[in-house]
């Protein structure tokens, strides 16, 4: 009897093996990997998407060729999804697993990008680290480019969007953007991209009211905003001196801390006081470091400098009613009962103050 | 009329600790974060806290109805309750760890579905599930417990991986602490009930825990389990909820999956595919254990061969399974699931304890009136 069993036991475990063949197999080969895709308007009620996906082909003889960026573009209309039509292009079936970066041209963004979002956030394939981006101008037209640094382009912009993350720039994916759309208190912000001749640049940061694009901030104030908005370690600023000469400064590490006072002065209204702590070096400079510019009155410059920049940043958050520094987050984390709607109306003329302290550590091995 | 296991049936007393941690961590792990969030914001922590205080004290209790009765569940119902309705309620407590087993099974082959094979249908997943847990079960106790250790060792890379949403942590989420009515705080609690359920196993588990000569050091164990039950839930919670903010946790089915789309190791683009197949080990002793359960009872009642019990059980969870095997459905049943863990778990347990405590004070009396 009991051997029997194991035997049926074992009878049944092979069995289970023909069972191997009924989720359907995506071999690599066999598939085309999309890796960008971008999405432009067309006309009135039509949306051009556009995906590239790398072709690897191996020549004849020994050698590995370079991969090369197979693009392809449908017209559909609005609402409907590209990938499906773009099935009748393509040689291989569509993944969309590896997914680096997907584009969205800026008039696209200011009328919401929320539906395009959530066709990512939805498909279990595709990463949480998918980087976005908006375009100024045709998505379309960065992803046919040929560019000098490398052949594909979804792999060129990820690793351009990976560096910033770590150099001057905060950090922007998928994550962040559902984070920062859902949460209260808070709007998305994405970087906005550029074509320039061989190269993409990214020229500032795309600042979004609900899922709607409404302004940037250029990239020469992005170091500003990335001090405001997070504790980082690498990047570096430019103060000028006068009108001819600059010293640029290294950053090792900026602290940032919120406090804020939750009900005020006048009972009511929180007060928020940002105090920013910068640690650096001098980089480069065109002038010697004496005298007026000496370490301790560069440093004061220096704090100064971004101090002012910073308070005209915040201030033209306040005038476009957007808060990508999430500042009504912070509040709400100090308050009890915080409320959205409450916030949002004291928001524009909000008691916002800020501190910046600078120190300089050394000034590089000349003087 | 003690009931005796013999020793080669038996397990060592550390062994109770991965069955009571095994068979809580199941499929509530996945999903518990949503539903306590809903109800008490991000206070819910101490939501967790406060159930996982009330279930030491029912595992408190049922260790004390277990010592006194010297058996099993079968045995305190039909000491407390006679023999008819006392086999009554025990076969009611079977019927409630099969509707167990339903969950957890339909949970995950949804999960599959949804996540890695859409293709598969229900019956491909569910027919190797049982396949496997048979073959567990069919090896007794001793080899549940086996797979209960390895589902606890397997889970280790799982729990690990929640460092990788730390780089993302927003820690100010948490605060102002305290920011919900204690009503709000203890309805969360309840809705937690889906995670502990399945501690009554305890029940029938602990005759074949081996007793030590010297001292009994049985307990000892299932507290530990529960304490390292509520640990974990209390860490996950918080590693979720420093990462996502509430109205974003509320858009997502499954939020600990989701936790783990985060995690990008450089030999492996997507985590949570890994996740979900290692989830296979967290699930099974969760189906060998409630079967076992079940199974158990009935062959204590009607003294019959329990794998034969156990092979017709399991072709039946698979078939009624079958009614269940979309999101919809199964969102109502695991309502109604975990309604039923809440009343078995804080009602009717702590009942039975109670009951127990009268009807000894009674048998007392009745013995001196004689």
């Amino acid at each position: 009897m009991q051997n029997n069993a194991k035997r049926l036991l074992i009878a049944l475990l092979l069995i289970s093996l023909c069972l191997t063949g009924c989720a359907k197999p995506r071999i690599v080969d066999d598939v085309h990997l999309v890796q960008a895709i971008g999405y432009d308007y067309y006309k009135e009620n039509y949306l051009l998407g556009t995906i590239t996906s790398p072709v690897y082909s191996q020549s004849a003889g020994s050698g590995i060729m370079p991969p090369k960026s197979d693009v392809m573009s449908v017209v559909v209309k609005k609402g409907t999804e590209v990938n499906a039509e773009l099935e009748s292009e393509s040689e291989y079936q569509l993944e969309p697993g590896k997914l680096l970066v997907s584009l969205y041209s800026n008039e696209i963004a200011a009328d919401g990008l929320f539906q395009y979002v959530d066709l990512l956030k939805r498909n279990p394939d595709i990463g949480i680290v998918t980087n976005l981006a908006i375009t100024e101008g045709s998505a379309k037209e960065i992803l046919e480019g040929q560019y000098a640094s490398d052949p594909l382009i979804s792999e060129y912009l990820s690793n351009m969007f990976k560096k910033h993350a770590t150099n001057n720039f905060p950090e922007t994916n998928l994550h962040t953007f559902l984070y920062q759309y859902a949460g209260k208190g808070m709007d998305p912000f994405l970087p906005l991209i550029k074509k320039e001749n061989e190269h993409v640049k990214i020229i500032g940061i795309a600042l979004f009211k609900g899922d709607k694009y409404i302004d940037y901030v250029p990239y020469s104030q992005a170091f500003v905003f990335n001090m405001l908005y997070q504790s980082f370690s690498k990047g570096n600023y430019a103060v000028p001196l006068n009108a001819s000469q600059y010293v640029s400064i290294e950053n090792i590490s900026s602290k940032v801390d919120y406090q804020v006072e939750p009900r005020g002065k006048d009972g009511r209204h929180p007060i928020v006081k940002i105090s920013v702590e910068e640690n650096g070096y001098v980089r480069e400079s065109a002038s010697v470091l004496k005298g007026k510019h000496s370490i301790p009155n560069l440093q004061k410059r220096l704090a100064k400098e971004l101090q002012k920049n910073g308070i005209t940043l915040i201030k033209n958050f306040k005038n476009l009613r957007t808060d990508p520094l999430q500042i009504g987050s912070h509040v709400r984390s100090f308050q009890r009962h915080w409320s959205e709607a409450a916030w949002m109306d004291y928001y524009p003329h909000a008691d916002i103050r800020l501190k910046v302290k600078v120190k300089l550590k050394h000034e590089g091995i000349t003087n | 009329m003690a009931l005796e296991i013999q020793e080669n049936r038996q397990v060592s007393p550390y062994v109770l600790f991965f069955i009571i941690y095994g068979i809580q961590t199941g499929i509530g792990v996945i999903n518990y974060q949503r539903p306590i969030t809903n109800s008490a914001g991000y206070d819910a922590w101490l939501s967790i806290l406060i159930m996982g205080f009330i279930i030491f004290v029912v595992m408190w209790m049922l260790t004390k109805l277990l010592e006194e009765h010297q058996g099993d569940l079968i045995t305190i119902h039909h000491h407390l309750f006679g023999k008819w309705i006392g086999g009554f309620l025990s076969f009611l407590f079977s019927l409630y760890f099969l509707t167990m087993s339903i969950t957890v099974l339909n949970t995950y082959v949804l999960l599959v579905q949804v996540w890695m094979f859409p293709q598969m249908s229900y019956w491909e997943i569910a027919t190797l599930l049982s396949i496997v847990a048979y073959a567990y079960i069919s090896g007794g106790l001793r080899s549940i417990a086996g797979i209960a250790f390895l589902s606890s060792i397997y889970s280790i890379p799982l729990i690990l991986a929640l460092i990788a949403p730390l780089n993302y942590a927003h820690f100010d989420n948490l605060l102002p602490l305290v920011n919900h009515s204690v009503p709000a705080l203890i309805n969360a609690g309840k809705q937690m009930s889906l995670n502990y359920e399945g501690i009554s196993i305890l029940l029938l588990v602990y005759p074949f825990i081996k007793k030590t000569e010297s001292r009994d050091n049985r307990k000892q164990w299932v507290f530990y389990a529960t304490s390292m039950t509520t640990v974990v839930y209390l860490v996950v919670y918080l590693v979720t909820i420093v990462y996502f903010n509430p109205q974003e946790l509320d858009q997502y089915l499954w939020p600990t999956m989701s936790l783990w789309k985060i995690v990008d190791l450089p030999f492996m683009e997507r985590f949570e595919y890994i996740g979900i197949t290692i989830w296979i080990f967290v699930i099974l002793p969760n189906i060998c254990l409630t079967l076992w359960g079940a199974s158990r009872i009935i062959k204590r009642l009607f003294s019959l061969n329990q794998r034969i019990i156990v092979g017709c059980l399991i072709i039946f969870i698979v078939l009624f399974g079958y009614l269940l095997s979309n999101q919809v459905e199964l969102d109502i049943w695991n309502k109604y699931q975990s309604l039923l863990g809440l009343g078995v778990m804080l009602m009717y347990l702590p009942f039975l304890y109670f009951y127990n405590l009268v009807h000894r004070k009674m048998r007392k009396s009745h013995a001196k009136q004689r």
